[in-house]
């Protein structure tokens, strides 16, 4: 039952959710207006509006979060008149509903705009893609067969090979219009999606406020669910894969790489969707069963023989916890980890909380998590890479290992173009199988969920050593070894002092509120490339990785220095 | 680090702290300090606690100021954690990353209000929306155009075709692909490194 205390209360909530929609409708044509000058004025470089999108987006989002900050307030004043449930859910729903429709309004706003860019594109796309090329050797003229991408063409006059790179503007348009076409064609089940989802959300919040036990979604309504997001996906990738050149075959690919990532993985922890496909419950998994409660069990982590056994435990947890998603993992970690099944893993970490629990709560307990937390990382890594590596995910594409590709991506951005020409050509490579390779090992960074292809890469990517803080990327690399941090002192000098590397942090998110180009400012301000900010960052964040204190001191610095840029003209 | 571990990472530290400071005796004690030490957050002087607790009538628990700026370094820590996991492409697109960013930008808020309910303090009356405090649409679309000619490359042109010639003989490249110079026989590009 809802007081009017409570009514008024809900109101005041709705009327503070109608001006936020307005803020955000005005910011938008604003906006709008500037998009419209800037495609005008750049038809071929998309760069301004995205920079400008970026920081527009900011705001948005920051009008966007207001009526979520302020609802405890409102839940609050709720509560203090009466059982707060029946208004907070109505309150929830009102608050659902706008997060959805400001989420949507800004998305499709965004989407439309830089697809507008690409069309405006498309004359000097076209002229760039007819206008002759001649022979690098004899000037006679090239007979090009693929325009869009980089390809090798014969002369016919003196039979020299040609590597032929497309005019930027061509190769901007066709790395970025396969995705934004592909995404606004299916914006419309995308947003389906979430309503449908949000549906549900209402539903139980509704069940629960008339003082019955919020339900479970049925299999049928998941079913449906794996249906809308399936056909989503097939609208998504059949354009985005045709426009890229692609096959039925890649298309698909790409639907069941998404379809796992954003759906599977989710229902495998759902208990409806994991009993409807033969899975043991995940609450059975973790729990011990009646019958041997009272049962100490130490699995592989026996505390008298092994001294680091309670860190152990909590390496494992969190290394098991990370696989629930995916049961094949699960079991197979369990197995790697010396454990019978999921039952022995129970006892077993049921035990360790049983002895310790009091200890865990200390200070040093909490030291000794936060150490098993920094070991998990480097563990799963570890896991990650000798798995890609079994299932072939870390083959070589085209003859070509990532870590060559990793290294010759570093070196690319700092030498003369014909010095890379020259450089692919030692690896026995020409731009067009670059370009194969490098779109392949993206490819496949995308669709790999565990994360190996992507560490195999930064690490390979920072011992290349390319840029002038090199050194400190090569160093990092080194003491991180096979894992994901650290694993002990980063050797040489600071590439930058923790004040520097904080002021351009500071300045780098103040550009990106203000609209200015990044990489601009980098150069301008600091005489540096995204590249050199990247070998940077990873030094310094290992080094507050080993002393969490100073992501404190970092806040406080980057923030300081924030404000000291965005007041700069 | 997965955005499941980071998420869970940063639940265990959220209800260690919560409960940590809940537990506390009213604005703090010995327990409490000692969190505030691993967190590095300066706890405040002895003086404003106990005025915190008189003003707000604490029956338990720390102030929930030093509760807000423990939860502040760690939404801190989360956000270069989750800046960490956009770089890496095959998380980026990941709808999981951007909902743990928004959990993130709100953690404080919503903790802190989570934890004032938890040790029983009045609701605070609802403040008005602050007011949008950043740069105006009009200097940003200037920002953007201005800035986009000052990029390092802005007047860079480069060839969009290349031949290769033999280093050693000058030969040109007939066969796509093929390295070894059909002049001289030698590695057109003066030496061959390994791809795998």
């Amino acid at each position: 039952m809802i007081t009017p205390a409570q009514e008024n209360t809900v109101a005041q909530f709705g009327q503070r959710l109608q001006q936020t929609g307005a803020e955000l409708q005005q910011l938008m044509q604003q906006a709008l207006a500037g998009c419209q000058q800037m495609i005008a004025q750049n038809p071929a470089d998309p760069t301004p509006l995205s920079n400008a999108l970026g920081a527009v987006g900011q705001q948005a989002k920051t009008i966007m979060r207001k009526p979520g900050d302020g609802f405890g307030s409102f839940y609050d004043v709720i509560c203090a008149s009466g059982d707060g449930e029946p208004a907070y859910s109505r309150m929830k729903k009102m608050q659902r509903d706008f997060d959805l429709w400001a989420e949507e309004t800004w998305e499709r706003f965004e989407t439309g705009q830089r697809v507008e860019q690409h069309r405006a594109m498309w004359p000097k796309v076209q002229e760039a893609m007819t206008k002759s090329l001649p022979c690098n050797r004899c000037g006679a003229p090239l007979q090009r067969a693929n325009p869009h991408k980089p390809e090798t063409v014969n002369c016919t006059a003196c039979r020299a090979a040609n590597q032929v790179v497309p005019e930027m503007v061509v190769g901007i348009y066709y790395s970025g219009m396969p995705h934004l076409f592909a995404q606004q064609g299916a914006l419309d089940k995308y947003w389906a999606i979430q309503r449908f989802k949000s549906e549900w959300e209402s539903y139980r919040d509704a069940e629960y406020a008339a003082d019955r036990e919020r339900p479970e979604e049925p299999l049928e309504r998941l079913k449906h669910l794996e249906a809308m997001e399936k056909d989503y996906w097939e609208t998504y990738a059949n354009p985005r894969t045709q426009c890229e050149g692609g096959t039925p075959e890649q298309a698909k690919e790409l639907v069941d790489s998404r379809m796992k990532q954003s759906f599977y993985e989710q229902m495998n922890m759902n208990e409806t969707w994991r009993a409807a496909h033969g899975m043991q419950s995940v609450q059975a998994q973790l729990t011990v069963p009646a019958h041997l409660q009272n049962v100490d069990e130490w699995g592989p982590l026996n505390p008298h023989q092994n001294p680091n056994a309670l860190e152990d435990d909590f390496v494992h947890d969190s290394l098991l916890s990370e696989c629930l998603r995916d049961p094949p993992r699960f079991l197979g970690m369990l197995k790697a980890l010396g454990y019978r099944d999921a039952v022995q893993r129970a006892m077993t970490h049921a035990t360790f909380k049983k002895y310790y629990l009091d200890y865990l709560a200390s200070a040093d307990g909490i030291q000794l998590m936060t150490r098993a937390a920094m070991r998990a990382m480097n563990e799963r890594s570890k896991y990650a890479s000798a798995a890609g590596a079994a299932s072939g995910l870390l083959d070589p594409i085209d003859g070509v290992a990532l870590s060559v590709y990793a290294n010759l991506q570093a070196k690319q951005g700092s030498g003369k173009p014909e010095e890379f020409t020259a450089l692919l050509a030692q690896h026995q490579m020409d731009m067009a199988k670059w370009d194969k390779v490098s779109k392949g090992w993206i490819d496949r960074m995308s669709k790999d969920t565990s994360g190996a292809v992507a560490t195999e890469y930064s690490k390979s990517f920072m011992g290349a050593g390319a840029g002038q803080y090199g050194a400190a990327g090569q160093a990092t690399a080194a003491a991180m070894g096979d894992g994901a941090v650290a694993q002990g002192p980063i050797a040489g000098a600071e590439p930058v002092s923790f004040d520097k590397y904080c002021e351009i942090s500071g300045a780098m998110a103040a550009w990106g509120k203000q609209g200015k180009d990044v990489s601009a400012g980098l150069d301008k301000h600091f005489k540096m490339t995204a590249m050199d900010f990247s070998n940077i960052g990873m030094f310094w964040s290992q080094k507050m990785m080993a002393d969490m204190s100073m992501f404190q001191t970092q806040m406080d610095i980057t923030a300081k220095y924030e404000q000291q840029y965005l007041a700069m003209p | 680090m997965s955005v499941d571990a980071l998420a869970a990472a940063l639940r265990q530290h959220v209800d260690y702290v919560l409960n940590a400071a809940a537990s506390s005796p009213p604005g703090g004690g010995p327990a409490w300090d000692e969190v505030l030490r691993f967190y590095r957050v300066t706890a405040h002087d002895a003086q404003e606690r106990t005025m915190i607790v008189q003003y707000m009538r604490l029956q338990r628990g720390a102030t929930p100021a030093e509760v807000r700026a423990v939860l502040e370094g760690l939404r801190t820590w989360a956000f270069g954690e989750i800046e960490r996991l956009r770089t890496d492409p095959s998380i980026a697109p990941s709808p999981a990353l951007g909902q743990l960013h928004g959990a993130a930008q709100t953690l404080v808020d919503r903790e802190t209000a989570n934890y004032e309910r938890s040790i029983g303090i009045q609701p605070a009356p609802v403040a008005p929306p602050p007011k949008l405090a950043g740069p105006s649409v009009g200097s940003i679309f200037a920002n953007a155009q201005q800035t986009s000619k000052e990029v390092p490359w802005a007047n860079m042109s480069y060839k969009q075709v290349a031949t290769l010639t033999c280093v050693h003989c000058g030969g040109p490249q007939e066969t796509p692909l093929d390295f070894m110079c059909k002049f001289c026989r030698r590695p057109i590009a003066g030496t061959v490194k390994p791809t795998q």
